[in-house]
Parts: structure tokens; sequence; C-alpha cells
């Protein structure tokens, strides 16, 4: 498995505006679908998990939102990201009561946590990385953002 | 005596396999004889009486006696050290 299947500009979103989270994991989505990372139940799986155990986290200087859902609708690993222009309302990860303002999701489709292991613990050393964090809200194209955040996971 | 320590998230896909293995190596590396195991929260009341402590990012019901923490630092990396402190506590 490479870093540069995972990631690329096809499945990332700069400048989107999306007025709720379920039209942001939906279009991420559909994107992961029409790719053939997921199968077409990835989205409602999704959807249906995001309300039980939502992934909204609320890091130092921003919030993150990291939709997922159980490997058997995924059929490769990848990860779609949507740069939002407007912030939207996710509910906290363990307090579905408390909202978090999300400006970047990571939608992750995982097909096998153990060997998927590394790339997640990079990922979330880069939502603990303000650096990378700053850099990543200011790139202006896919290209730039997909090289940023495949030389952070590498 | 190694002591188990559960980690438990939704569905036991990417946040408590990246949990499991942050506490795992935080405790190692402070001497602790520890061995972590992730499930799904609903696995918890099954697993929790033989667990030490256990660690979630999901509020989780019918863990028994075993005591609970329910905490996202070690994902949004705000406040890891004073639960990695209160996970020894448990250790005894």
């Amino acid at each position: 498995m490479t870093n540069e299947t995972l990631l690329t500009t096809k499945l990332v979103e700069l400048q989107a505006d999306h007025p709720t989270k379920e039209a942001v994991i939906t279009c991420l989505a559909e994107k992961l679908y029409e790719q053939q990372y997921v199968k077409e139940s990835y989205s409602a799986a999704v959807l249906a998990r995001e309300v039980i155990y939502p992934t909204g986290l609320p890091l130092a200087n921003t919030g993150v939102a990291i939709p997922h859902t159980d490997s058997v609708h995924v059929l490769k690993p990848a990860i779609a990201v949507s740069m939002l222009k407007n912030p939207v309302s996710f509910c906290v990860m363990g307090s579905p009561d408390s909202q978090v303002e999300v400006s970047m999701v990571l939608m992750l489709a995982i097909s096998d946590p153990e060997s998927q292991l590394e790339l997640l613990q990079r990922l979330m050393g880069i939502f603990q990385d303000a650096e990378t964090m700053q850099l990543m809200q200011e790139m202006t194209t896919a290209d730039e953002l997909v090289q940023l955040l495949t030389e952070r996971i590498q | 005596m190694t002591k188990r320590i559960l980690v438990s998230c939704g569905t036991a896909v990417a946040t408590s396999t990246v949990v499991a293995k942050k506490v795992e190596e935080t405790l190692k590396s402070k001497g602790y004889d520890v061995v972590v195991e992730q499930c799904k929260a609903s696995e918890v009341p099954y697993k929790a009486a033989s667990a030490s402590v256990i660690v979630t990012t999901t509020p989780i019901s019918d863990a028994g006696n075993t005591p609970v923490i329910q905490t996202i630092s070690f994902l949004t990396g705000v406040g890891i050290e004073a639960d990695i402190e209160k996970i020894i506590q448990h250790l005894g």
C-alpha cells in the first residue's frame, strides 16, 4: 500500500461550501464511490454511524471531523478531504450533546485497521501539530494539499 | 503483574486503534507492564471484568466495577498527560 493511492487530488476539495455535515459526508462519500474505493453502502453507513458515534474533534486551534465506518463497506483504503470555506457543525466524539465548528473533514475509508494503524497515527499526529494544520488551511490547490498531507503521513 | 487495559470506541476501526497504541507506548515507556486490547463499545460489558481500567472515546454502559476514563485527548492532543496520570492511578 502506498500513500500515493490513498490520497489523490480526485478525493480532495478546497473552499468547499456545504450547508450541513450531512452534505459534506454525502459529497465525500460520492467521490470515494466514483473512484471505486468504497461500496455503494458506504455513504449511508457513514451517515448512520455519525449519528451514534460522532467524529468531531475540537483541536487546540480548530475543529476537524473524521467520519468513517466499518471496513465491510470499504474496497481499498483512502482518505477524502474537504477544506470548508464556512465551518459546519459536527457533534463532538464521545459527547453527542456538544457541537464543534469544523473547518476540515477527513473521511476515512479503512479496510484493515491493523495495516493502516501507522497512517491513522500519523494523521492524529498532524491534528496535534498546529503548524501543519495552519499550512493545510493555507493551501490553494488540491495538488499542494495532497503533496503536503502525503509528506506528513509518510 | 501484567495489567490489562481495554480501549473502546464506536466500531473499533479508527480511533481505538490509535488510542490503544498511544496508551500502550506511553505506559511501557514509563515502565508499566501492560497489555492493551481494543474493542467496540458494545463489547465492553463482556470484556470489562478482566481489565484494570477502560479507556474509551465514546460513552459506554455496563462496565461493572471497572473504572472508566472517557477521553478524546489521545486524538486531539489536548490533555494527554492528565489522562495518562488517571490511567496510572488505576493500575495500582
